[in-house]
Order: structure tokens, then C-alpha cells, then sequence
């Protein structure tokens, strides 16, 4: 909505000092359809930026093996096509985030997506680069370990120059790894007594938004497995003779 | 409607005209007052018959691939060996036929063993479809009018006077005398009907594939000079594919080195492309990495394979959305042509479903631009598995209630896992035809962190494995 009055204007410019922040110009943000996680960063996923999203155990010492969160992250791809009038395409840079088939329920994501299977670390960088500034891409999803600051500052200026949305998976060893990624996100599992996966997603970061007391940045969210959408799992009843609290899964394993 | 001793008469007309009353010969004055008002009266210009006949001809490659037009009204298709294609030579010169049909025009067809038996049986036959078996041409062109041997107006008006008539009247003299008596020509003509003499037709050829060539004075090595160079004749190439409504699937560039052999690379689309940005951006990084030896005297630039690429102004007609849909496969497919050109064929690929229970047999993800379009893919059983494929399957040593039962505790990766929930088993039975000798047995169990692991014990071995992760 365009300004009309001076002083809505100065107060629209105040703002963006504020939360140091333009509204993004590839358009309105990618909302996850979780409310908590949405309202925290202003609406959703900003486009033409990177979103980092960690994983892991947090010390490396077991096997160096981590997944990506691959169920958040077909979520998040799948809703950004969904919503798509251009028919643009999901784009998986590293054999690492290429989903199992199967497990992909929107089959319009299934049938928009090129998978990418880079040989390197640079050619991987060169990829996510290239894909980002393509105007036929939506949304490029990658394996984003390993990236130093100078990467991940080419990658937002290339997610910048094509509008599309970034989402990095990365190990939680490399967390204090400096990064110009607009939002970083950590995704742990927890337990539940119910069948459909869980876990606990964590705003680590967000630019332009004062961080969060802890409590108020995590969130249990839930798998539906007919769909494939993740949702907040507000109404989940947690493991009997546990404390309450989305923040179960870290209890566990502290005491554990 | 042409000209014949200072008189406009009518050359050719069409069928319904032909009804009225019409008939070639008839001057143009007399022809106009027995058609009804509107009729079209053409001039006869020889020179745009003859193109639409090379068009005609170049249509009819789809017969055989040995067409040549044969002036004034026919065309001549080398068919041997065509008719099994088709499912038989009947087929075939029915085909033939219909063709033509389609686009309104009237045709009539025949098959012979010799260029001249069927030049005569499509122009006087009875069928208008004919095929003559081999050895047949004698008995198949003998009660046909003399005319039907390709000769002179006046020479058959000869034959006439002497009351030969037909085609069998000639086979019953004497072949010695028929020279002296009409000229060289009718026996020439006979014999080529009959196969005694061969004859030969100049095929048309499809024009020659778009190419570019530019030779430099001396050999050079410089960079500049050879991308000015490369992206000119990328450029050319492109202009010459805009003129045809075409764009390539291949382009192929050669670089002449002074005593070497040339070298040279290709560049391959998905889509036909006749972008010279794109071309360019393409080739850029493979004429970086070629060898220039000593320095390139020429370079050359052709494309190999096309495909049909409308103008572009015809884009400006569509609906919006449609544009904005031809927008997004251009730019998605100048993206997979740079991952390809850089990563190799297997560097961008897309997903093909198939049927299969067998988790790591449920698709195939195959090359962009290889194979058909993409399959539908809601065909897909829905059962619950896991986000991540761990493939191979890592053997893992497993604690169970009983040998094949659910599963108490997972140690993977060198970590012991308890598990606090287990659900399962799951058999998936052995794909015997893809070579399968054993069952699984999958358990989805949840270790206490809240991690689903997709745990697999063959039912042959009992092995157990992690072959998933609800990541």
C-alpha cells in the first residue's frame, strides 16, 4: 500500500530503520501457515533471501552424520509453489536434500522440481547460485553445509537478484559459522506419543526483529502424514509424566 | 488460364468447374459464362507451380525419403522397401491418397516397378489408387492410350494416324521398326516403362541445416578475437533459425587449428533455442577449456538439431497467464542447459514415477529434456514413509522381542538408540521379475529423542538395516 500523507510516509521510513529492513521487492513473504513462527518474522519467509535451517546433534562427535529437515523443508517448498500463478519450479541442489519420493504428497511439487546433483563443493556454491538468479525458479533448496560467510553472502545477493526463496540445510556444528542468511532455524526432533513425526523448531535468528526470550521461539510442530504439511502441533498432548511445554524434546535430552 | 495463339483458354480447373462444363482448351470468354459469378480465374505462372510442386514434394518425404517432383503435376516417390512401414504398398499409395485429401487436394496414386508404368497408371489408370506387382508393368500398361508413355504431342499424333492406338498396338511391332518409323523416342519411352532402361530422378533435398563459417588471415590464439568471433556466428546461426521458424537442439562449433586437427564441442538444449545470449552463455566455458594449439584459422558454427520454434510476435497473442507460463520454461530451461552443459547429462534431472512398492524403485529421476513429458504422478500409493532415503540401507545391529518382532533398541552409526515406540512390521514381498530374493519386514520406530527411523529386516537373512529417517 502506497503511502499517501507525508507523515505516513516518514512514519513508514522510520519503521524500515527500525527493523533495518526494505520490504522485500520480490513480493509478499512466504507464509510457513504456522502462526506463531509466521507472526515472529513478519509474516512468513521474506523471498529473495536465504533461510538457514539446522540439524544435528550438537556436538559432532557422533558419526558426523545429519539429515536434512527435509519434512519442514518439502513443507516450506511446497506451500511457495502452491501459491505460484507462473508455474515456476522447486529446485534440490545435493543429494543430500533430495527427498524420497514417496514421502512428497503434493504431487504438483513432485512434478515441478529439478533435481541437481553437483559433483563439488564449488560447483554445488555455482549451482545454488545459478538457480537462484533464474526467473523460472520459485524456491531452490540446498545442502548448504560448509559455506563460510563470503558464500552465504554471494548466495543472498543472488537469491536477491532472482526473487526466489533459499532454503539452507545445515549441520548444528557449523552454528557459529557467521552467515548473511535472513532467518536461521533449528529443527530438533520430539518425542510425542503419537505416530506422526514431531519437532521442535527454534527461530535462532531473524534480521530486523529483536530476538525472542527463549520460550517464545520454539515450536512443536507436527508431520500429517496424508498431507504432508507440517502444522504447529498446539493441541499435541505430550508424553505422559513429561513437563509441558513445546520445549519437551530438549528436556529429554538434557536429563538424558 | 493461360495464353495460346493470341487467346486466353483454360488450362486446368477444378472439379466443380469441370461439372459446369469447363474443360482445358476452352477459351477463357466462354469458359466465364458457364461458371456462376465469383469464380476465381488465375494467370498460369510456371514459376510458382513449380514451387508449390517442390513443396508438395518435400511434404511427400514423409513416404520415402527419395522424392523428386516431376513437372508439370506429378511427383515421383522412390518406394522400395516404403511399404512395410506403412503395412503394405496397398497402404502406403492409400495413404498416399488420403494425405493429400486432408489438405484438399485431389490426388491420384500408383505403385509400379518402374517410374514410367506408374507415371502412366496414375494419369490414365481406371483405380485412382493403383499398385502394380513386380513383373506386372507389360500387362498393366498395355491397354493404356499411347499418351501414356511420356511422349510428344506430335509423335503420338503420328501413332494415331496409323491407328496405334494403345500401348499393346506398340508391343505387337516388331521393336526394330518403331525407330525409323516415330523417332528414338518411343522405343526410349517403352523401355523405360517396361524396365528395360533405367531411370534415374534427382531427389530434392530438405535445405541444408543453418551453418556459419568465418576464416581468420593467420592463426590466431587470441580470446578476444575468438568470442567476437563465436558469438557472430552463434548470431548468424540464430537469424537463420528465426527465418525458419526453428530453433536447435544442438549446435555444433569447430575450431580449425594450424597443424592440429580441429577441435571442436557441442552445446545441447533441452529446448529448441535460438537465443544468441543464451547460445553464448553456453558456449562461453567450453571455449574456454578447448585447446587452441598453435592458433584457430577458422571457426565454424552449425546446428545439428532443430526443432520448430514459432516467431516470436506470436507470443504477443496469448493470454496472460500463457505468457507468463512460456516465460517460465524458457528461463527454467536455460537454467537445466547450463547445469547440463556444466554438470554433464546427469547433472539436472527430473522425476519419472514408477510402479513399485519397493521404496528405492518407486521413480526414476532421469535427464531434463530426454524421454516424453512428465508422467502424471498422483498414481502414487499412499502409505506412510519416511522423508529420507538412506540408500543403501546401513546395516545395523538390532535388540527385538522375538527374532522378526518390533524392535527394543537400534545401535546405527556406532549410537545406541532405545526405542520407545515401534510400529510394524510392514512387509513389502520381493519384486521377483527386477530380481529381488527377499522380502522386507519394515518397523517405523521412534527412538527417546523423538527421531522415526524406517528399520528393515530381510525376510530371507533376517539382517537387519536403517534404510530411512523421518528427517
Amino acid at each position: 500500500m502506497a503511502p499517501r500523507t507525508p507523515l505516513s510516509r516518514l512514519r513508514a521510513a522510520v519503521e524500515r530503520v527500525e527493523t533495518r529492513s526494505e520490504p522485500s521487492a520480490a513480493g509478499p513473504p512466504l507464509a510457513l501457515g504456522w502462526d506463531g513462527p509466521d507472526a515472529a518474522i513478519g509474516g512468513g519467509l521474506r523471498r529473495g533471501a536465504v533461510h538457514e535451517w539446522l540439524t544435528g546433534d550438537p556436538d559432532p562427535s557422533g558419526g558426523h552424520w545429519w539429515g536434512p529437515p527435509l519434512g519442514v523443508l518439502i513443507h516450506a517448498a511446497g506451500r511457495a509453489l502452491r501459491e505460484d500463478a507462473a508455474g515456476r519450479r522447486a529446485v534440490w541442489v545435493g543429494r543430500r536434500v533430495w527427498p524420497h519420493p514417496r514421502a512428497v504428497r503434493a504431487a504438483a511439487l513432485l512434478e515441478r522440481s529439478v533435481f541437481v546433483a553437483p559433483r563439488g563443493d564449488a560447483e554445488r556454491l555455482w549451482a545454488i547460485d545459478l538457480a537462484l538468479r533464474c526467473a523460472g525458479v520459485a524456491v531452490v533448496v540446498a545442502d548448504g553445509s560448509g559455506l563460510g560467510m563470503g558464500e552465504s553472502r554471494r548466495l543472498q545477493l543472488a537469491a536477491g537478484a532472482g526473487g526466489g526463496v533459499c532454503l539452507l540445510a545445515r549441520p548444528w556444528w557449523e552454528r557459529r559459522e557467521v552467515s548473511a542468511a535472513w532467518t536461521r532455524w533449528r529443527v530438533a526432533p520430539a518425542p510425542s506419543d503419537w505416530t506422526d513425526p514431531r519437532w521442535t523448531v527454534e527461530l535462532l535468528r531473524c534480521k530486523g526483529v529483536r530476538p525472542a526470550p527463549e520460550d517464545a521461539r520454539r515450536w512443536a510442530v507436527r508431520r500429517e502424514h496424508e498431507t504432508g504439511d507440517v502444522r504447529v502441533a498446539a493441541d499435541a498432548p505430550d508424553r505422559p509424566g513429561e513437563a509441558a511445554g513445546p520445549a519437551t524434546g530438549w528436556a529429554a535430552r538434557r536429563r538424558a | 488460364m493461360g495464353q495460346d495463339r493470341q487467346r486466353q483458354v483454360v488450362l486446368a480447373c477444378c472439379e466443380s468447374a469441370r461439372e459446369a462444363g469447363v474443360t482445358p482448351g476452352l477459351p477463357v470468354a466462354e469458359a466465364g459464362g458457364l461458371l456462376p459469378s465469383g469464380a476465381r480465374v488465375e494467370a498460369y505462372t510456371p514459376e510458382s507451380d513449380a514451387e508449390a510442386l517442390r513443396a508438395i514434394a518435400v511434404w511427400s518425404r514423409r513416404f520415402s525419403p527419395v522424392v523428386a517432383p516431376d513437372p508439370p503435376d506429378g511427383v515421383l516417390l522412390d518406394a522400395t522397401g516404403c511399404g512395410p512401414v506403412h503395412g503394405g504398398e496397398e497402404q502406403l499409395v492409400g495413404a498416399v491418397v488420403e494425405g493429400f485429401a486432408r489438405h484438399g487436394l485431389t490426388a491420384r496414386a500408383a505403385i509400379a516397378p518402374t517410374f514410367g508404368c506408374a507415371w502412366a497408371l496414375a494419369r490414365f489408370g481406371d483405380a485412382e489408387a493403383a499398385v502394380v506387382p513386380e513383373g506386372g508393368a507389360r500387362n498393366a500398361i498395355a491397354p493404356l492410350p499411347t499418351r501414356a508413355l511420356r511422349i510428344d504431342a506430335d509423335v503420338d499424333a503420328a501413332l494415331a494416324e496409323v491407328g496405334i492406338e494403345r500401348v499393346e498396338h506398340l508391343l505387337n511391332l516388331p521393336r526394330s521398326t518403331l525407330p525409323p518409323r516415330f523417332g528414338p523416342d518411343v522405343l526410349l519411352r517403352l523401355d523405360l516403362a517396361l524396365g528395360h532402361a533405367i531411370e534415374t530422378i534427382e531427389p530434392v533435398r530438405p535445405s541444408a541445416p543453418p551453418e556459419a563459417e568465418r576464416v581468420f588471415d593467420g592463426p590466431t590464439t587470441r580470446w578476444d578475437a575468438l568470442e567476437l568471433t563465436v558469438r557472430g556466428l552463434l548470431a548468424e546461426v540464430c537469424d537463420a533459425l528465426r527465418a525458419r521458424e526453428s530453433g536447435a537442439r544442438r549446435i555444433e562449433v569447430e575450431l580449425d587449428r594450424s597443424d592440429l586437427d580441429p577441435t571442436g564441442f557441442a552445446l545441447s538444449m533441452s529446448q529448441p533455442c535460438r537465443d544468441a545470449r543464451h547460445l553464448w552463455s553456453l558456449a562461453r566455458p567450453q571455449l574456454e577449456r578447448a585447446h587452441l594449439g598453435f592458433g584457430v584459422e577458422g571457426v565454424r558454427a552449425r546446428a545439428s538439431r532443430l526443432g520448430r520454434l514459432p516467431h516470436e510476435q506470436r507470443e504477443r497473442w496469448r493470454e496472460g497467464a500463457a505468457v507468463a507460463d512460456a516465460a517460465t520454461e524458457r528461463a527454467v530451461a536455460e537454467l537445466t542447459d547450463t547445469l547440463t552443459n556444466r554438470l554433464g547429462p546427469g547433472g539436472a534431472l527430473v522425476f519419472e514415477p514408477r510402479e513399485s512398492h519397493v521404496p528405492e524403485r518407486a521413480g526414476r529421476l532421469r535427464p531434463v529434456g530426454i524421454g516424453g513429458p512428465a508422467a502424471q504422478i498422483d498414481a502414487c500409493p499412499r502409505h506412510d514413509r519416511p522423508t529420507l532415503l538412506i540408500d543403501p540401507p546401513e546395516p545395523v545391529r538390532v535388540m527385538a522381542l522375538t527374532p522378526d518382532g518390533p524392535v527394543m533398541s537400534v545401535n546405527w552409526r556406532g549410537e545406541d538408540r532405545r526405542i520407545v515406540a515401534c510400529i510394524g512390521p510392514e512387509r513389502i514381498g520381493p519384486e521377483w521379475w527386477a530380481g529381488d530374493r527377499s522380502g522386507r519386514d519394515y518397523f517405523k520406530a521412534q527412538d527417546e529423542r523423538g527421531q522415526w527411523l524406517w528399520v528393515r529386516r530381510d525376510t530371507a537373512d533376517g539382517r537387519w538395516s536403517v534404510h530411512g529417517v523421518w528427517a
